[in-house]
């Protein structure tokens, strides 16, 4: 059903989720450097199911500070102004710089649950590898509370999919839940997603175990007021 | 950079459309009045929503445009468009029935406008251009997504900061729908006095209610 004069679109609100395409990964170079970022994190993130790791803990080699992806963020880089200044309208004053950095494998099994990436102005998802059936990534409408009034065919917590390919770069804003569908990829081959995290505002981290789950945390780290 | 390089990916369902009726073009001076008539109907009872130089026949009812024969050849001409957005754009539930549920005309003349408001569990609100002059204001509608933004600068001090509201252009014939839920409002009107803007609004309902006695909208 589609009729003469359709409806168009005349949303002015800004666009959430941009997409582009870097052409020049090379998955046989940079997945055994991916590996060795991952081994470099002493644990694991709590967000990776079944057969997945990440590297989010290992700060001390973040990918956008290694020589071999400097060419992957200098590409990057007036991608993200223009998603942020033109399309989401942000603040030309303010400094905008990448925060930090991690890559994410998924084995046949292995997923990132769902998530936010809560203050960051854009988290940037990059598919280094991405072999046949190995997953899409997932959102949820942040508007989904006000459709529930309505009966849909799109049934209520139900995500929206975006399928992926080696090279995709997608950019959304840290406040934007998502999550990856399993991989269910032949054995042996594996996803890789280079996470990188566009910041504006400084935030500074309490306690010595970074990243732990705060339900699993033995307590909460004492506050100091004042101390920088 | 070339915007073609970044592409628009959202899975989310648009929230406002916008299509065009060329029925109200000729004779307008015929279809103000008109809609004069409906607003007399009202026996002077207005809308709290209409400030300034403003009314609106929202409370009768009895002659609501949809039910007037004059009306007959635009609600035809739309009924499928509300179909394509609620059906395809906004994927509802097409076992259920939809209908209109009412419908009214406001004017507009210079200094007037419409307040912020929603149109409550409306699955589709429809604005409908009849008339439009110069200045004659825009419609605003709200960002629903504006609170998550605001952790964030936005804007610039030296710029006009953007705010929640964002403006959509309108012309003559205009027809614009949107969720029910979603809250908008008029610009006032700044043009010559004496022309009027005429907005048909049209709502699209799914469930009923009763109103207990006959109190104020």
């Amino acid at each position: 059903m589609t009729v003469f004069n359709a409806p168009k679109s005349a949303s002015p609100f800004p666009n959430l989720i941009m997409r582009t395409h870097y052409p020049h990964f090379d998955p046989q170079r940079l997945v055994p450097i991916c590996e060795g970022l991952v081994r470099g994190a002493r644990e694991n993130a709590y967000l990776e199911q079944g057969d997945a790791n990440s590297s989010v803990i290992n700060t001390q080699s973040m990918p956008h500070t290694l020589a071999v992806f400097a060419p992957f963020y200098e590409w990057l880089w007036p991608h993200i102004e223009h998603v942020i200044y033109r399309e989401w309208k942000m603040d030309r004053s303010v400094k905008y710089w990448i925060n930090d950095s991690w890559v994410n494998r998924h084995g046949p099994g292995g997923q990132t649950t769902e998530h936010t990436h809560g203050h960051a102005v854009m988290a940037i998802s990059a598919y280094i590898q991405v072999p046949k059936d190995s997953g899409a990534i997932e959102f949820m409408d942040p508007l989904e509370h006000m459709w529930r009034m309505y009966y849909r065919n799109h049934r209520p917590g139900t995500w929206d999919r975006i399928g992926v390919s080696a090279g995709d770069i997608l950019m959304f804003p840290g406040w934007l839940d998502h999550r990856t569908e399993v991989s269910r990829a032949e054995p042996g081959l594996d996803r890789w997603v280079l996470t990188t995290n566009v910041f504006c505002h400084r935030m500074e981290r309490a306690a010595s175990k970074w990243m732990d789950p705060y339900v699993t945390s033995p307590g909460y780290p004492k506050v100091e007021w004042g101390k920088r | 950079m070339k915007d073609a390089l970044t592409l628009v990916a959202d899975p989310f369902p648009r929230l406002v459309f916008k299509t065009n009726y060329s029925g109200f073009r000729d004779n307008q001076a015929k279809w103000a009045e008109i809609c004069e008539g409906i607003v007399r109907g009202t026996g002077g009872h207005n809308s709290y929503l209409e400030a300034g130089n403003a009314a609106s026949s929202v409370r009768n009812q009895e002659s609501a445009p949809h039910k007037l024969a004059v009306f007959q050849p635009f609600y035809k001409w739309l009924w499928p468009r509300v179909q394509e957005v609620m059906y395809l754009q906004w994927d509802m539930e097409p076992s259920i029935d939809y209908w209109i549920s009412d419908s009214w005309v406001n004017y507009h003349d210079r200094g007037g406008h419409t307040l912020e408001h929603t149109h409550g569990y409306a699955v589709m609100a429809v604005s409908t251009y009849i008339t439009m002059p110069e200045n004659g204001g825009n419609l605003e509608v709200l960002d629903p997504s504006e609170h998550f933004w605001a952790m964030h600068f936005r804007g610039h001090y030296r710029e006009r900061a953007p705010s929640g509201w964002k403006e959509i252009p309108v012309a003559a014939g205009d027809v614009c729908m949107f969720p029910g839920w979603l809250q908008h409002r008029t610009q006032e009107h700044k043009g010559t006095a004496g022309e009027k803007r005429w907005v048909l609004t049209t709502n699209i309902l799914n469930v009923t209610h009763s109103r207990v006695g006959r109190g104020p909208l």
